[in-house]
């Protein structure tokens, strides 16, 4: 809080939160598809200043409503502003931050490492010690997949970091609350 | 008001009102656009058409219980739009075409979005075979005004126009009032729908719905803000534009008397609480006078009703009530905690919350620390260290007096933005309730001629003063032929000190007098006046000023009178930007720093 004497982290472009108590956060936004609505939710981080580390954007399975992931990185008073920020648009039927309910968090990474004959075979190798299935082969590349946690993600990410990687793409957090206990 | 002489024209069509609700018939996306304003209660709309909103104009003279404004630009009509709502509590209602038209609106959304005021504004917009192709005065109007909106709404087809229509009127009424923008493509305006109105309730019908449901605020809080009151040995009350949106007038005054609480009001609170009241002790912040702000400096709490801690009430929010505990009372979540934490957060409605806090708090007796802060105010003497070199020519607080004087107290006064809106909030005795009307969070040069002729229009029985500069005058000017066309009769105060006045007066205190671009010529008012058909009064000396508001006064119509007041006077006490509020500058110092020089 700006009245507190703790000193703040600057961050250009971001909320300034207060040292040490930064975390991240996964929002759940559920909103309406109307002309618009998803630019309001989007509009509302940016101009909060919220420091945006992911963000999905998905059809609910309730018709005519988007899911919005959106994974932030504030402190927590910063956090529940921003989400009454979200709640007060009009288009937003919910939002909640996922660790206040027990939630199922995964996320999907394609990596794809430049291979020859020589580094094939313990590319391979350190993607599956990190969990990864293999999910293409040709002659330069090899490419990784799997779904796992974030921290897995990122394990799988350092374990290839030796092979030259060519291209990693994520999904960002896909996040189910309700019926499952959490972790 | 006269309503001037204004042809009507009456189409075939017998669309008159929403009354025939249970006939079944088949109308164009316009005539149900009129048919949902008049069922929601809308009697003036200020606009300017074009081509894609020209289907809409082609219905309005089929209603003639909708009386369209012609302002003479676009940012007046949502200037005027906002001016009507502050004044009535009511929706105001702007109009314009797409591209050019609309892009004229955004000033004043943005105005009644700072200010949390309703206001509906319809634009027309490209058909719907051309949107997203850069087609002639196609622009992306909800894009542009998405931050600047509550909410905004492109209509995709006939079937939600209704809908839409009424849920913009919800919307902008509800909670934390707001404008609310609806974009209605030229193919959708001129498509045919059965429209019954008894498939659709209206915003009043909503809120009342609302009203029946609404809550007291939680027992355990009230408790713990009874208890923090009854502690407190010297609480104040901050009270802001919520307390006037909410009109909770006779519960702030109860509450207030109950518990001897010394009451504040901010810029956008004034006239919520009368000056003459003995709790009322004056405005924050910025250019509030030392002993307001000396008074936050030393509380122990804080009760805060409606108001959201703007940067310009608490200065440096580190040093601001450093002491102070705090209730705060908003219908907005998202306030509470925003700036200042609250010890007991109430979201509420401020007239449910005051209501529900007077019943529960007990009396007490605090005159001692209202004498200590009345003892501050007598030792600074603000009135009469106001500038005063010279005694010959109008002074502002000399206008403002006999403005209020010739007006028995019951003048609305709209204030444009810079020194004068700063004098005008400090030295106008605010004795009606929600006679102040100002662009408080955008600060709008430009907002009050405009504003005046919608509060004008919302208030025909009171009398209306636009108290300008020379500066902002011209920047809606135009304004003056929409008055004049309508037969609206407002006063209009020029306090032409040939400055942007408070950007010269930053430039002193902050730039070492470095004036740049802030000198500035402008036309001759008497003369301006007259053109377009009005009265002018031109005073420059100050034993002319109360003659002269009399004059304009008696004066049928509206009346510009221009005061040539001291080109370098200053607004006193100043708080720096970025200080702590206790921390003013006054004219004493700034004197000494000139001898310095
Ligand atoms: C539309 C707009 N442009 C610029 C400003 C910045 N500004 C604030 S006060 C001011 C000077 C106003 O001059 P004038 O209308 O003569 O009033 P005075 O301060 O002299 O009383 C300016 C330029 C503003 N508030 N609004
Ligand atoms: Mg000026």
């Amino acid at each position: 809080m700006s009245n507190s004497t703790i000193a703040t982290t600057i961050r250009p472009h971001h909320t300034n939160a207060p040292q040490g108590t930064e975390k991240s956060y996964t929002l759940i936004v559920r909103v309406v598809d109307r002309p618009g609505s998803v630019d309001r939710v989007v509009g509302v981080l940016r101009r909060r200043r919220s420091l945006l580390q992911s963000l999905t954007l998905l059809p609910d399975q309730q018709s005519g409503v988007f899911r919005i992931t959106a994974q932030v990185q504030d402190a927590e008073v910063v956090i529940e502003h921003l989400i009454e920020q979200l709640r007060k648009i009009i288009d937003v039927t919910d939002v909640y931050d996922s660790a206040t309910r027990p939630s199922l968090t995964r996320e999907l990474v394609l990596v794809q490492v430049a291979s020859n004959g020589e580094t094939a075979r313990s590319a391979v190798a350190a993607g599956q010690q990190a969990g990864a299935t293999v999910v293409a082969t040709t002659a330069e590349a090899v490419t990784f997949e799997l779904v796992g946690s974030a921290a897995q993600v990122e394990q799988l990410i350092t374990a290839l970091q030796p092979y030259s990687i060519l291209e990693i793409a994520r999904s960002g957090g896909v996040v189910l609350s309700g019926n499952v206990v959490g972790k | 008001m006269a309503i001037a002489a204004k042809d009507i024209q009456q189409a075939g069509t017998a669309n008159q009102t929403g009354q025939q609700n249970d006939e079944i018939r088949e109308l164009t996306g316009t005539e149900i656009m009129c048919e949902v304003l008049v069922r929601e209660g809308v009697d003036v709309l200020y606009g300017y058409p074009g081509g894609a909103i020209m289907p809409f104009y082609d219905a309005l003279t089929s209603y003639p219980a909708l009386h369209h404004v012609l302002t003479r630009h676009e940012q007046g009509a949502s200037h005027a739009a906002d001016g009507y709502a502050r004044a009535t509590g009511k929706v105001g209602v702007c109009v314009a075409t797409s591209g050019p038209g609309a892009t004229n609106l955004v000033t004043g959304l943005a105005t009644a979005f700072m200010d949390s005021v309703p206001v509906v504004a319809l634009t027309g917009q490209v058909a719907r075979a051309f949107l997203g192709r850069d087609a002639f005065q196609e622009t992306d109007i909800l894009g542009v005004t998405q931050p600047i909106t509550k909410h905004n709404f492109l209509v995709r087809n006939i079937e939600e126009l209704a809908p839409i229509m009424h849920e913009a009127f919800r919307i902008a009424r509800s909670g934390r009032p707001g404008p609310v923008l609806v974009d209605v493509p030229k193919d959708v305006q001129n498509a045919k729908a059965v429209y019954r109105a008894d498939d659709h309730i209206t915003s009043e019908e909503y809120l009342d719905s609302l009203a029946a449901h609404t809550q007291a605020p939680a027992q355990h809080l009230l408790l713990e803000a009874a208890e923090l009151i009854a502690q407190a040995k010297r609480p104040i009350i901050l009270a802001g534009h919520g307390i006037i949106l909410s009109k909770a007038y006779a519960e702030l005054k109860a509450f207030a008397e109950k518990t001897s609480i010394p009451v504040i009001t901010t810029l956008l609170g004034l006239s919520a609480f009368a000056d003459t009241h003995p709790l009322h002790i004056g405005m924050p912040g910025m250019h509030g006078p030392a002993h307001t702000n000396r008074s936050i400096g030393e509380a122990d709490l804080l009760v805060a009703v409606g108001m959201r801690f703007d940067d310009r009430v608490t200065g440096d929010v580190k040093q601001f009530a450093t002491r102070a505990k705090l209730i705060h009372i908003d219908i907005d979540a998202s306030e509470i905690h925003k700036v200042k934490a609250a010890t007991v957060p109430i979201v509420s409605d401020a007239r449910v919350a005051l209501t529900a806090l007077t019943e529960t708090v007990q009396p007490a007796d605090r005159s001692a620390w209202l004498q200590e802060i009345r003892s501050w105010e007598a030792a600074n003497d603000e009135r009469g260290r106001q500038i005063k070199r010279n005694d010959d020519i109008p002074d502002p607080i000399s206008i403002l007096s006999a403005i209020h004087k010739e007006t028995d107290g019951e003048a609305i006064v709209v204030s444009d933005v810079g020194q004068h809106q700063m004098w005008t909030a400090r030295f106008y005795e605010w004795t009606r309730l929600n006679s102040h009307i100002t662009s408080g969070g955008l600060g709008t040069m430009g907002f009050a001629l405009p504003a005046a002729l919608g509060v004008k229009m919302g208030m025909p029985d009171a009398p209306v003063w636009a108290v300008a500069g020379d500066g902002g005058i011209q920047m809606n000017i135009q304004e003056l032929a929409t008055l004049q066309q309508e037969g609206v009769t407002i006063k209009v105060a020029i306090m032409n000190n040939g400055y942007l006045g408070m950007v010269r007066q930053w430039q002193q205190f902050f730039h070492s007098r470095n004036y740049s671009e802030t000198p500035m010529t402008g036309p001759d008012h008497v003369k301006l006046a007259d053109a377009y058909g009005l009265k002018g009064i031109r005073v420059k000396r100050r034993e002319d000023v109360e003659s002269a508001v009399r004059e304009a006064m008696e004066t049928p119509g509206t009346v510009i009178v221009e005061f040539i007041i001291e080109p370098e006077a200053n607004v006193y006490p100043m708080v720096a930007p970025g200080n702590g509020i206790t921390d003013m500058i006054e004219e004493t110092t700034v004197q000494e720093n000139a001898e310095n020089e």
